[in-house]
Protein backbone atom coordinates (compact mmCIF):
# COMPACT_ATOMS: atom_id res chain seq x y z
CA UNK A 1 0.00 0.00 0.00
CA UNK A 2 2.72 2.70 -0.78
CA UNK A 3 1.73 6.18 -1.81
CA UNK A 4 2.41 5.95 -5.60
CA UNK A 5 0.03 2.70 -5.91
CA UNK A 6 -2.58 4.77 -4.19
CA UNK A 7 -1.74 7.90 -6.21
CA UNK A 8 -2.02 5.40 -9.54
CA UNK A 9 -5.08 4.13 -7.87
CA UNK A 10 -7.16 7.73 -7.29
CA UNK A 11 -6.08 8.67 -11.39
CA UNK A 12 -8.11 5.81 -12.16
CA UNK A 13 -10.60 6.53 -9.57
CA UNK A 14 -11.28 9.56 -11.01
CA UNK A 15 -11.13 8.11 -14.16
CA UNK A 16 -13.79 5.92 -13.44
CA UNK A 17 -16.03 8.47 -12.05
CA UNK A 18 -16.42 10.38 -15.13
CA UNK A 19 -17.70 7.17 -17.24
CA UNK A 20 -14.13 5.03 -17.99
CA UNK A 21 -15.19 1.72 -17.51
CA UNK A 22 -12.04 0.67 -18.79
CA UNK A 23 -10.40 2.34 -15.54
CA UNK A 24 -12.46 -0.04 -13.82
CA UNK A 25 -10.95 -3.45 -15.13
CA UNK A 26 -7.34 -1.97 -14.23
CA UNK A 27 -8.56 -1.60 -10.83
CA UNK A 28 -9.97 -5.60 -10.95
CA UNK A 29 -7.00 -6.67 -12.90
CA UNK A 30 -4.29 -4.74 -10.16
CA UNK A 31 -7.09 -5.71 -7.01
CA UNK A 32 -8.05 -9.16 -7.51
CA UNK A 33 -5.57 -11.63 -6.83
CA UNK A 34 -5.69 -10.13 -2.94
CA UNK A 35 -9.22 -9.96 -3.08
CA UNK A 36 -9.63 -13.00 -3.95
CA UNK A 37 -7.06 -15.04 -1.70
CA UNK A 38 -8.97 -12.78 1.35
CA UNK A 39 -12.58 -14.58 0.19
CA UNK A 40 -11.14 -17.72 0.04
CA UNK A 41 -9.02 -17.61 2.94
CA UNK A 42 -12.55 -16.74 4.33
CA UNK A 43 -15.13 -19.17 2.80
CA UNK A 44 -12.96 -22.28 1.63
CA UNK A 45 -11.51 -22.94 -2.22
CA UNK A 46 -15.12 -22.87 -3.70
CA UNK A 47 -17.32 -20.58 -6.11
CA UNK A 48 -18.57 -19.16 -3.34
CA UNK A 49 -15.29 -17.78 -2.86
CA UNK A 50 -15.44 -16.47 -6.41
CA UNK A 51 -18.84 -15.05 -6.26
CA UNK A 52 -18.11 -12.99 -3.93
CA UNK A 53 -14.95 -11.62 -5.06
CA UNK A 54 -17.27 -10.76 -8.23
CA UNK A 55 -19.59 -9.21 -5.61
CA UNK A 56 -17.31 -6.82 -4.06
CA UNK A 57 -15.76 -5.64 -7.06
CA UNK A 58 -19.76 -4.76 -8.21
CA UNK A 59 -20.11 -3.05 -4.99
CA UNK A 60 -17.15 -1.52 -5.50
CA UNK A 61 -18.18 0.18 -8.87
CA UNK A 62 -21.57 1.27 -7.19
CA UNK A 63 -20.11 2.40 -3.95
CA UNK A 64 -16.73 4.45 -5.75
CA UNK A 65 -18.35 7.59 -5.75
CA UNK A 66 -18.92 7.49 -1.96
CA UNK A 67 -14.73 6.98 -1.66
CA UNK A 68 -13.45 10.20 0.43
CA UNK A 69 -10.11 9.22 0.08
CA UNK A 70 -9.97 9.35 4.04
CA UNK A 71 -7.71 6.12 3.86
CA UNK A 72 -5.72 4.90 0.87
CA UNK A 73 -7.67 3.25 -1.97
CA UNK A 74 -6.42 -0.74 -0.89
CA UNK A 75 -6.86 -0.15 2.55
CA UNK A 76 -10.81 1.06 1.57
CA UNK A 77 -11.29 -2.06 -0.49
CA UNK A 78 -9.71 -4.41 1.95
CA UNK A 79 -12.49 -2.66 4.55
CA UNK A 80 -15.26 -3.52 2.06
CA UNK A 81 -14.07 -6.99 1.22
CA UNK A 82 -13.50 -7.78 5.10
CA UNK A 83 -17.24 -6.76 6.23
CA UNK A 84 -18.45 -8.71 2.96
CA UNK A 85 -17.09 -12.38 3.85
CA UNK A 86 -18.02 -11.24 7.50
CA UNK A 87 -21.33 -11.24 6.54
CA UNK A 88 -21.47 -14.23 4.44
CA UNK A 89 -19.03 -16.24 6.74
CA UNK A 90 -21.70 -15.44 9.40
CA UNK A 91 -24.93 -16.20 7.39
CA UNK A 92 -22.86 -19.80 6.79
CA UNK A 93 -22.49 -19.96 10.28
CA UNK A 94 -25.45 -20.00 11.50
CA UNK A 95 -26.70 -22.62 9.05
CA UNK A 96 -24.13 -25.09 9.41
CA UNK A 97 -21.17 -25.44 11.31
CA UNK A 98 -18.80 -29.10 11.91
CA UNK A 99 -17.79 -29.12 15.36
CA UNK A 100 -14.13 -29.67 15.90
CA UNK A 101 -14.92 -32.64 17.69
CA UNK A 102 -17.23 -34.18 14.71
CA UNK A 103 -14.02 -33.34 12.22
CA UNK A 104 -11.77 -34.84 14.34
CA UNK A 105 -14.02 -37.99 14.44
CA UNK A 106 -14.19 -38.12 10.67
CA UNK A 107 -11.03 -36.63 9.33
CA UNK A 108 -8.29 -36.68 11.97
CA UNK A 109 -5.93 -38.82 10.05
CA UNK A 110 -5.79 -36.77 7.12
CA UNK A 111 -5.75 -33.34 9.09
CA UNK A 112 -2.63 -35.05 11.18
CA UNK A 113 -1.24 -35.79 7.07
CA UNK A 114 -1.49 -31.98 6.61
CA UNK A 115 -0.09 -30.26 9.88
CA UNK A 116 2.93 -32.66 9.62
CA UNK A 117 3.47 -31.33 6.00
CA UNK A 118 2.59 -35.03 4.59
CA UNK A 119 -0.03 -33.55 2.57
CA UNK A 120 1.60 -34.52 -0.81
CA UNK A 121 0.01 -37.76 -0.14
CA UNK A 122 -3.55 -36.09 -1.16
CA UNK A 123 -5.12 -34.47 -3.67
CA UNK A 124 -4.21 -30.55 -3.35
CA UNK A 125 -7.95 -29.66 -3.53
CA UNK A 126 -9.04 -31.86 -0.57
CA UNK A 127 -5.58 -30.72 1.37
CA UNK A 128 -6.82 -27.12 0.81
CA UNK A 129 -10.82 -27.99 1.60
CA UNK A 130 -9.38 -30.28 5.05
CA UNK A 131 -7.09 -26.67 5.56
CA UNK A 132 -10.06 -24.64 5.19
CA UNK A 133 -12.18 -26.72 7.71
CA UNK A 134 -9.51 -26.31 10.28
CA UNK A 135 -9.59 -22.40 9.79
CA UNK A 136 -13.28 -22.54 10.06
CA UNK A 137 -13.06 -23.64 13.53
CA UNK A 138 -11.91 -20.33 15.26
CA UNK A 139 -14.18 -17.16 15.39
CA UNK A 140 -14.92 -15.15 11.91
CA UNK A 141 -13.41 -12.19 13.19
CA UNK A 142 -10.29 -14.15 14.60
CA UNK A 143 -10.29 -16.30 10.81
CA UNK A 144 -10.31 -13.08 9.17
CA UNK A 145 -7.50 -11.21 10.73
CA UNK A 146 -5.15 -14.41 9.99
CA UNK A 147 -6.14 -13.89 6.44
CA UNK A 148 -5.20 -11.09 6.43
CA UNK A 149 -2.14 -11.31 8.35
CA UNK A 150 -1.50 -14.87 6.92
CA UNK A 151 -2.68 -15.21 3.26
CA UNK A 152 -2.53 -11.09 1.97
CA UNK A 153 0.35 -10.48 3.95
CA UNK A 154 -0.86 -7.28 5.83
CA UNK A 155 1.43 -5.55 8.07
CA UNK A 156 -0.07 -4.49 11.29
CA UNK A 157 -0.72 -1.03 10.89
CA UNK A 158 -2.29 -2.15 7.37
CA UNK A 159 -4.19 -4.44 9.59
CA UNK A 160 -5.57 -1.66 11.94
CA UNK A 161 -6.61 0.50 9.25
CA UNK A 162 -8.26 -2.00 7.67
CA UNK A 163 -10.09 -3.27 10.74
CA UNK A 164 -10.34 0.13 12.53
CA UNK A 165 -8.84 -1.04 15.55
CA UNK A 166 -5.73 0.30 17.10
CA UNK A 167 -2.17 -1.86 16.49
CA UNK A 168 -2.32 -2.75 20.30
CA UNK A 169 -5.73 -4.38 19.24
CA UNK A 170 -4.55 -6.37 16.12
CA UNK A 171 -1.65 -7.74 18.30
CA UNK A 172 -4.31 -9.01 21.15
CA UNK A 173 -6.56 -10.68 18.65
CA UNK A 174 -3.58 -12.34 16.28
CA UNK A 175 -2.03 -13.82 19.42
CA UNK A 176 -5.67 -14.99 20.93
CA UNK A 177 -6.43 -16.65 17.24
CA UNK A 178 -2.98 -17.91 17.07
CA UNK A 179 -3.16 -19.53 20.62
CA UNK A 180 -6.61 -20.48 20.08
CA UNK A 181 -5.35 -22.96 16.58
CA UNK A 182 -2.14 -24.34 18.42
CA UNK A 183 -4.58 -25.20 21.33
CA UNK A 184 -6.47 -27.29 18.65
CA UNK A 185 -3.74 -28.43 16.39
CA UNK A 186 -1.35 -28.77 19.13
CA UNK A 187 -1.22 -32.58 19.74
CA UNK A 188 -1.18 -32.90 15.67
CA UNK A 189 1.92 -31.38 15.92
CA UNK A 190 3.08 -32.84 19.21
CA UNK A 191 4.17 -36.08 16.45
CA UNK A 192 6.77 -34.80 15.22
CA UNK A 193 8.55 -33.15 18.11
CA UNK A 194 7.77 -29.82 17.45
CA UNK B 1 8.28 -8.98 30.40
CA UNK B 2 5.71 -11.68 31.33
CA UNK B 3 4.45 -14.70 29.28
CA UNK B 4 1.96 -13.07 27.07
CA UNK B 5 3.99 -10.32 26.40
CA UNK B 6 6.59 -13.06 25.34
CA UNK B 7 4.33 -14.72 23.27
CA UNK B 8 3.19 -11.42 21.45
CA UNK B 9 6.98 -10.68 20.83
CA UNK B 10 7.50 -13.87 19.46
CA UNK B 11 4.28 -13.65 16.91
CA UNK B 12 6.00 -10.35 16.24
CA UNK B 13 9.28 -11.75 15.54
CA UNK B 14 7.44 -14.62 13.29
CA UNK B 15 6.22 -12.00 11.34
CA UNK B 16 8.94 -9.37 11.04
CA UNK B 17 6.99 -6.92 12.82
CA UNK B 18 9.59 -6.62 15.81
CA UNK B 19 11.57 -3.28 16.12
CA UNK B 20 15.59 -3.71 15.29
CA UNK B 21 16.66 -3.52 18.84
CA UNK B 22 14.28 -6.07 20.46
CA UNK B 23 15.42 -8.93 17.85
CA UNK B 24 18.39 -10.22 19.37
CA UNK B 25 16.49 -10.01 22.63
CA UNK B 26 14.08 -12.44 21.75
CA UNK B 27 16.00 -14.60 19.82
CA UNK B 28 18.26 -15.34 22.02
CA UNK B 29 15.09 -15.75 24.23
CA UNK B 30 14.23 -18.60 21.94
CA UNK B 31 17.47 -19.98 22.05
CA UNK B 32 17.35 -20.51 25.57
CA UNK B 33 13.21 -20.98 26.08
CA UNK B 34 12.16 -24.91 24.91
CA UNK B 35 8.41 -23.97 25.25
CA UNK B 36 8.91 -20.52 23.21
CA UNK B 37 11.16 -22.27 20.58
CA UNK B 38 7.76 -25.40 20.35
CA UNK B 39 5.27 -22.40 20.25
CA UNK B 40 7.08 -20.66 17.47
CA UNK B 41 7.94 -23.93 15.34
CA UNK B 42 4.33 -25.15 15.64
CA UNK B 43 2.96 -21.82 14.55
CA UNK B 44 5.15 -21.80 11.65
CA UNK B 45 4.12 -25.84 11.34
CA UNK B 46 0.29 -24.25 10.57
CA UNK B 47 1.15 -21.16 8.87
CA UNK B 48 2.69 -23.05 6.09
CA UNK B 49 0.67 -25.65 6.01
CA UNK B 50 -2.64 -24.69 6.67
CA UNK B 51 -2.64 -20.54 4.87
CA UNK B 52 -1.07 -21.32 1.44
CA UNK B 53 -2.48 -19.01 -0.94
CA UNK B 54 -4.78 -20.63 -4.06
CA UNK B 55 -4.04 -20.17 -7.60
CA UNK B 56 -6.90 -16.77 -8.64
CA UNK B 57 -9.13 -17.40 -11.21
CA UNK B 58 -7.90 -16.54 -14.97
CA UNK B 59 -7.35 -12.57 -14.75
CA UNK B 60 -9.04 -11.39 -18.11
CA UNK B 61 -11.71 -13.92 -17.87
CA UNK B 62 -13.02 -12.83 -14.35
CA UNK B 63 -12.47 -9.23 -15.43
CA UNK B 64 -15.18 -9.98 -18.58
CA UNK B 65 -17.10 -11.34 -16.40
CA UNK B 66 -17.25 -8.50 -13.54
CA UNK B 67 -17.67 -6.22 -16.70
CA UNK B 68 -20.34 -7.75 -17.65
CA UNK B 69 -22.22 -7.82 -14.80
CA UNK B 70 -22.30 -4.24 -14.11
CA UNK B 71 -23.45 -3.72 -17.68
CA UNK B 72 -26.36 -6.26 -16.30
CA UNK B 73 -26.60 -3.97 -13.16
CA UNK B 74 -26.62 -0.81 -15.25
CA UNK B 75 -29.98 -1.87 -17.49
CA UNK B 76 -31.34 -3.26 -13.91
CA UNK B 77 -31.31 -0.09 -12.61
CA UNK B 78 -32.69 1.45 -15.70
CA UNK B 79 -35.53 -1.31 -15.68
CA UNK B 80 -35.89 0.17 -12.03
CA UNK B 81 -36.11 3.39 -12.72
CA UNK B 82 -39.02 3.12 -15.25
CA UNK B 83 -40.33 -0.08 -13.55
CA UNK B 84 -42.51 2.77 -11.44
CA UNK B 85 -42.57 5.75 -13.35
CA UNK B 86 -44.03 3.84 -16.89
CA UNK B 87 -47.69 3.91 -15.67
CA UNK B 88 -47.61 6.94 -14.49
CA UNK B 89 -46.17 8.40 -17.60
CA UNK B 90 -49.40 5.90 -19.35
CA UNK B 91 -51.85 7.11 -17.38
CA UNK B 92 -50.76 10.97 -18.19
CA UNK B 93 -50.49 10.51 -22.15
CA UNK B 94 -54.23 8.56 -21.59
CA UNK B 95 -55.46 11.87 -19.58
CA UNK B 96 -53.95 14.17 -22.18
CA UNK B 97 -55.47 11.87 -25.21
CA UNK B 98 -59.03 11.91 -23.65
CA UNK B 99 -58.65 15.51 -23.32
CA UNK B 100 -57.56 16.23 -26.79
CA UNK B 101 -59.63 14.04 -28.39
CA UNK B 102 -62.88 15.70 -26.45
CA UNK B 103 -61.70 19.15 -27.82
CA UNK B 104 -61.50 18.30 -31.26
CA UNK B 105 -64.76 16.59 -31.78
CA UNK B 106 -66.87 19.05 -29.63
CA UNK B 107 -64.41 22.58 -30.10
CA UNK B 108 -63.54 24.86 -27.75
CA UNK B 109 -66.73 25.63 -25.38
CA UNK B 110 -67.29 29.31 -24.44
CA UNK B 111 -68.07 30.07 -21.18
CA UNK B 112 -71.69 31.28 -21.87
CA UNK B 113 -72.04 27.34 -23.70
CA UNK B 114 -70.77 25.62 -20.37
CA UNK B 115 -72.70 28.28 -18.09
CA UNK B 116 -75.94 27.39 -20.06
CA UNK B 117 -75.67 23.89 -20.50
CA UNK B 118 -75.41 23.81 -16.45
CA UNK B 119 -78.46 22.47 -15.48
CA UNK B 120 -77.87 23.14 -11.38
CA UNK B 121 -77.04 27.20 -12.81
CA UNK B 122 -80.70 26.93 -15.14
CA UNK B 123 -82.13 25.94 -12.27
CA UNK B 124 -80.74 28.64 -9.81
CA UNK B 125 -82.18 31.26 -12.45
CA UNK B 126 -80.38 31.47 -15.74
CA UNK B 127 -83.08 31.45 -18.54
CA UNK B 128 -81.87 32.09 -21.97
CA UNK B 129 -85.20 33.77 -23.02
CA UNK B 130 -84.06 36.68 -19.91
CA UNK B 131 -82.50 38.88 -20.29
CA UNK B 132 -80.62 39.14 -16.77
CA UNK B 133 -78.05 36.98 -18.19
CA UNK B 134 -76.69 39.22 -20.71
CA UNK B 135 -76.13 41.58 -17.53
CA UNK B 136 -74.76 38.63 -16.25
CA UNK B 137 -72.50 37.59 -18.56
CA UNK B 138 -71.27 41.23 -19.36
CA UNK B 139 -68.98 43.39 -17.47
CA UNK B 140 -68.38 46.73 -18.87
CA UNK B 141 -69.42 45.92 -22.73
CA UNK B 142 -66.77 43.20 -22.21
CA UNK B 143 -67.26 39.00 -21.74
CA UNK B 144 -66.08 37.75 -18.64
Amino acid sequence: MNESENKDDIGLIVRVLSGDKEAFAQIVRRYHNKVYQLCAGMLGPSHEAEDATQDIFVKTYQRLPTFRQESSFSTWLYRLSSNHCLDLLRFRRRHKTQSWEGLLAEKGEKIEQLLTSRSDEMAVLEARGLAFSLLSQIKPDYQLLLSLREIDGLSYQEIAQVLNISLDSVKAKLRRARQEMDEKFRHFLKTQNV
Amino acid sequence: MNYDEIQDKIYAFFDGELEAEERPEIESHIQTCQACASLLERWRQISTTVFKPLSPPDTEFFITRVMARLQEEDTLKLRRTWSWQVPFLALGVASLLFVLTNLIENGIPSTQNLLLNDKAASQNGFDTSNNELDELLTLNGEDL
